[in-house]
């Protein structure tokens, strides 16, 4: 009887399915800046692509014929960058390091179309990695533990793949099975002190990654090192709504999505980015 | 328009049994003509005069009666009824059965209509046909959002005997808090709206309980697949006193247990709700008096991790005292609407609350002069508003507290309305409202370097205000005129034009509307939102049982609020910097029919309209289309009597799809895949429609008259169309293990639909 009541009365709801992409409109293609320079010389570049439509036929395509000029206006250096590959453009000057509270005016030209962003260097984050553990014995959950923050200046901080770096055993640690996800902290805000920073193991990613939203998996006695860049407001807010967007799942809890705002000129996308960047190394127990 | 008026109570009996007859089409014809569809009997106020009342029920022979109202009078029709063979004749007298009214002043439903058509899983919700009436919309299937003439869904005053009701939504929109068992009848005055109402800009849409019955008491018990309910009607003392009882709870949690072993992604999720209705109704000489309270729950748990319960809670009395040219009422009550979430995931664990309540009253007299009627009053709200009360659960967790500061508001508004009749043809009602509002200390006000600062807002001053001291005092005007005028004795012309000014605003965090919102009012940086309404309509009376309407309307609203484009909501105390001022814009055409006399019965509501908004940083300052945007709404409803035992009814739905946010494109930064956004609601999902049908049965106890039993089955979404309630992107990792980042994704689209073809069954025994 229990049957019968539950098959007739049984809801059919929540049903997903994908649907056709040939409604989407057809955007126009646009420059999009990818820019970073750090006192960590491996990490300086400048990617130069171009927007494609929604469809996972078109591939990016890289901008290889541009111009890049770096400025650091304060002490009125430039350097201009070379093309090395797929679109990227790296400095030969070795000694182009970035300071704190300094100026910095990046300027692209691409196709007789001249892009330019001007941003000033925040100082280091000041904070000292002393400890990891397993937090959790029952699920083996390790997780580092930060002390002796310091909020000084640089309140924004951004733990994902980039700004928040991570190598285990030497290696990036992203695969899939063992990856990386963006986090935006602002911690003197809504957040406590960020003496808790979430490691998640591999075992516990694959089981449980329906129901936890991890920054970070690792194997066990992974050494691991961890990059913080000090970013400016512009860029926190900039990489806040690149998380929102690239979390976006329809708006059911969601504020309206936008474009992330870029900070350079001209209608061009991305970021102009200049920093300095604290690094750890810590092992997996 | 509101004139003294008399109490006249008419009831129907048999003319055999002297049994109360049900569902009598009654029309009284006067200087005006008065439509009802009544149960047993009927409470009406007339003024003095002659009148034809015309009764009319499907099993009896039509009856007419002249009557002259002096003084408050009871009337007993008594209705002969016909043979069998009559009953397959269709019925045709001069009487009309308008049960379901729509025109530019207001759209009058009675739930015994609506329990005629088919009804989302069977279960008969007024309020879920208001969102079909000519003008309405929607933002998607089973939501319960109320968009009237492109406003939005808090912009309408929700009135449960007068008084107000926050949330009107169960189980995120799917039934609302209006049980049909309970509720008589439901309003929706779109413009022309008297100046006793105000406060929001788009509608006023009021409920009016059941009138309790003096005499004899009454049960009512139904199951469905939904909930179970139990009404009755008890007279304490008779003619003097009686009382109302209501309680509905939902089945839900029952059915998912019963599902759980079966289906195991159910785990713990659970969903319940309740309502509680009661009404102590006491009437003596000329005084009429009640005293009513509703308790209405929700809760929704994921997990064991997260926890949502959400419910109103009102008290409200009222009392009106009448006699020949005077009426005097005052109201007193209290209502409030708390949203609960726990979340116990472990050290991201936090508990969030926000609540509004409102302690309100209301004081008015009519007079009557000549011709003429004028109505006074005033009305007071009081206003303690929590907008967020966020709180970790433990030490472990991440999060700070955060109290965001409470709210203080009163509104006082007094008003005036007057009626005037210039001959037979031309009427005229003129009022003016004149809101005032106040803030009440204590409160800090926060004074920005850069009150749109998005990132860094930086505090430069504070202002500290003391305990209930009052301040930020607004004063505004109301204007409020409405013309009729008569063509011929079956066509008339209505125009009106209103000016609303409304002091709150619900902040809602996403953009499908959830009861995860709060209110704050206009303070600080902002002003009170304002609204211009025009509108214009004909309606004609084809022959005597078809209504032709057609309104045309146009709407400008500013200083409405919406968020930047990706606004930081989440536990931001600078909130206020997110929030920009708009404008908004709605036009459009309303056309329906109606038939209701008849075994076949039915009605039409077509409605062409557009509602566009213009915000400071949103879409570049570039217009665009507002959630509610419909190009074109259809709703059909018909009803076939096949025999006295079983009815037939049909009901179909179509609407162009809502306006949503898409990517347009994609580029690359850095490894992360990322959607190039379109303009601000740049795509519509697809379009929405949807086939129901519904067969009552009303089988006869030979053995026990005076039990009534319904069998009602309902079929919804007959053809079984997959409407979207939500589309949305969404990158996929290679090997169909769903991620949101990383270079190796695709990109895809995707469609959330709630209901596919859906049957269900409900049991109604009345005695």
């Amino acid at each position: 009887m229990k049957k019968i009541i539950l098959l007739l009365f049984i809801f059919q709801i929540s049903c997903v399915e994908n649907i056709s992409q040939q409604t989407l409109q057809q955007s126009v293609k646009r420059v999009v800046i990818d820019a970073v320079f750090s006192d960590l010389v491996d990490f300086n570049r400048v990617i130069i692509t171009q927007s494609t439509q929604f469809d996972t036929q078109n591939k990016i395509e890289k901008v290889e014929n541009g111009l890049v000029i770096i400025k650091n206006t304060t002490q009125n250096i430039s350097d201009t960058l070379l093309h090395t590959k797929d679109g990227i453009y790296k400095s030969n000057k070795t000694n182009f390091v970035p300071k704190s509270n300094q100026i910095y005016e990046l300027i692209v030209e691409v196709n007789g179309q001249k892009y330019t962003s001007k941003t000033k260097c925040p100082a280091k984050v000041g904070f000292e990695l002393i400890d990891l553990r397993s937090k959790f014995k029952e699920i083996a959950r390790p997780f580092a533990n930060y002390a002796q923050f310091n909020f000084s200046e640089n309140r924004y901080i951004y733990s994902g793949d980039s700004l928040f770096e991570v190598e285990a055993n030497g290696r990036i640690n992203r695969s899939e099975n063992n990856y990386l996800r963006g986090e935006v902290y602002r911690f003197d805000d809504k957040y406590k002190n960020p003496n808790i920073f979430l490691i998640f193991d591999t075992q516990r990613v694959v089981n449980e990654v329906n129901n936890i939203n991890p920054p970070g998996a690792f194997l066990r006695n992974d050494e691991v090192s961890i990059y913080i860049f000090g970013i400016t407001p512009e860029s926190y807010k900039f990489y806040q709504t690149l998380r929102q967007l690239t979390n976006y799942e329809g708006g059911l809890f969601s504020p309206s999505q936008g474009n992330p705002i870029s900070n350079l000129d001209n209608g061009a996308l991305g970021l102009f980015d200049v920093c300095l960047i604290k690094k750890f190394k810590i092992f997996v127990k | 328009m509101y004139a003294q008026l008399k109490n006249v109570r008419i009831s129907v009996l048999d003319h055999i049994s002297k049994k109360d007859i049900e569902d009598c089409n009654l029309v009284i014809k006067g200087n005006k003509n008065y439509y009802y569809l009544i149960q047993k009997e009927i409470l009406v106020q007339l003024d003095t005069g002659k009148y034809s009342i015309v009764l009319s029920q499907i099993n009896y022979k039509p009856s007419l009666q002249k009557i002259q109202i002096t003084k408050d009078t009871t009337i007993a029709i008594l209705l002969e009824s016909i043979s069998k063979e009559l009953l397959e004749i269709e019925i045709k007298d001069s009487s009309i059965h308008e049960t379901a009214k729509f025109s530019s002043d207001a759209s009058i439903i009675t739930t015994k209509y609506i329990k005629k058509i088919p009804n989302l899983v069977g279960e008969a919700d007024i309020y879920k046909f208001v969102q079909q009436l000519p003008g309405v919309a929607i933002t998607g299937e089973g939501s319960g959002s109320l968009h009237v003439r492109g406003g939005e869904a808090n912009e309408n005053l929700i009135l449960l005997d007068d008084s107000p009701i926050y949330e009107p939504n169960h189980i995120l929109g799917l039934v609302s808090v209006f049980d049909a068992d309970y509720i008589a009848d439901a309003h929706l005055l779109k413009n022309g709206v008297a100046t006793r109402y105000g406060g929001r800009l788009s509608s006023v849409l009021k409920f009016n309980s059941k009138t309790a019955h003096f005499l004899k008491p009454n049960f009512n018990v139904g199951i469905g697949v939904l909930s179970s309910k139990f009404y009755t009607n008890i007279p304490i003392i008779k003619n003097k006193l009686a009382i109302t009882l209501n309680v509905r709870k939902s089945n839900i949690e029952y059915i998912l247990g019963l599902a759980r072993p079966h289906l195991k992604d159910l785990k713990e999720n659970n969903l319940d709700f309740y309502d509680f209705n009661t009404k102590i109704s006491f009437q003596q000489g000329k005084w009429n008096s009640f005293l009513s309270m509703y308790i209405g729950k929700d809760a929704l748990f994921i997990n064991k991790q997260i926890n949502l319960t959400w419910g109103n809670t009102n008290f409200n009395f009222k009392t009106i005292y009448k006699n020949k040219n005077f009426q005097y009422g005052f109201q007193v009550g209290f209502s409030q609407f708390q949203f609960n979430l726990d979340v116990s995931d472990k050290d991201k664990n936090f508990f969030w609350k926000c609540a509004i309540a409102d302690i309100h009253a209301k004081t008015f007299s009519i007079f009557k002069i000549w011709n003429n009627s004028m109505e006074i009053g005033l009305d007071y709200s009081f206003k303690n508003i929590n907008p967020t009360q966020y709180e970790p659960l433990d030490k472990t967790s991440i999060f700070k507290p955060l109290n965001l500061p409470t709210y203080k508001t009163i509104e006082l508004s007094p008003y005036f309305d007057y009626n005037y009749n210039f001959g037979k043809k031309l009427g005229l009602n003129v009022g003016l409202r004149v809101p005032n509002f106040f803030q009440v200390g204590s409160y800090t006000r926060y004074i920005y370097k850069n009150e749109k600062e998005l990132t860094q807002p930086e505090i430069v001053d504070t202002i500290n205000y003391a305990t209930n001291q009052l301040f930020n005092h607004k004063i505004r005007l109301e204007p409020r005129i409405n013309v009729t005028y008569k063509l011929a004795e079956n066509i008339t012309l209505n125009s009106s034009y209103n000016r609303n000014y409304q002091f709150i605003n619900q902040i809602i965090t996403g953009v499908t509307p959830l009861p995860i919102s709060f209110w704050m009012p206009s303070i600080d940086y902002f002003e009170p939102a304002m609204i211009d309404k025009f509108s214009s309509g004909i309606m004609y009376q084809i022959n005597e049982s078809v209504f032709l309407n057609m309104d045309l309307f146009y709407n400008y609203k500013s200083d409405i609020l919406d968020f930047v484009d990706n606004a930081d909501l989440f536990l931001n105390k600078n909130y206020l910097t997110q929030i920009r001022k708009g404008t908004g814009r709605s036009y459009g055409m309303e056309l329906s029919i109606a038939k209701n006399i008849g075994r076949f019965t039915g009605s039409l509501a077509y409605t062409l309209s557009s509602s566009t908004r213009q915000t400071e940083d949103v879409n570049q300052n570039r217009t665009y289309y507002a959630n509610s945007d419909r190009r074109n709404i259809l709703n059909v409803w018909l009803s076939y009597r096949l025999s006295p035992k079983f009815t037939l009814g049909l009901s179909f739905n179509y609407a162009t799809g809502r306006p949503i946010t898409l990517p347009s494109g994609v580029y690359q930064f850095q490894d992360y895949t990322v959607n190039l956004v379109s303009d601000r609601n740049g795509y519509r999902m697809p379009d929405f429609h949807h086939l129901d049908l519904n067969l009552t049965y009303k089988p006869v106890w030979k053995r026990h008259p005076n039990i009534k039993s319904t069998w009602n089955l309902n079929i919804y979404n007959v053809y079984n169309r997959k409407n979207a309630f939500l589309v949305y992107s969404k990158s996929t990792f290679d090997g169909n293990n769903e991620q949101s980042f990383g270079i190796e994704n695709t990109n895809q689209i995707f469609m959330l639909y709630l209901f596919s073809i859906l049957p269900s069954i409900r049991y109604t025994l009345e005695f």
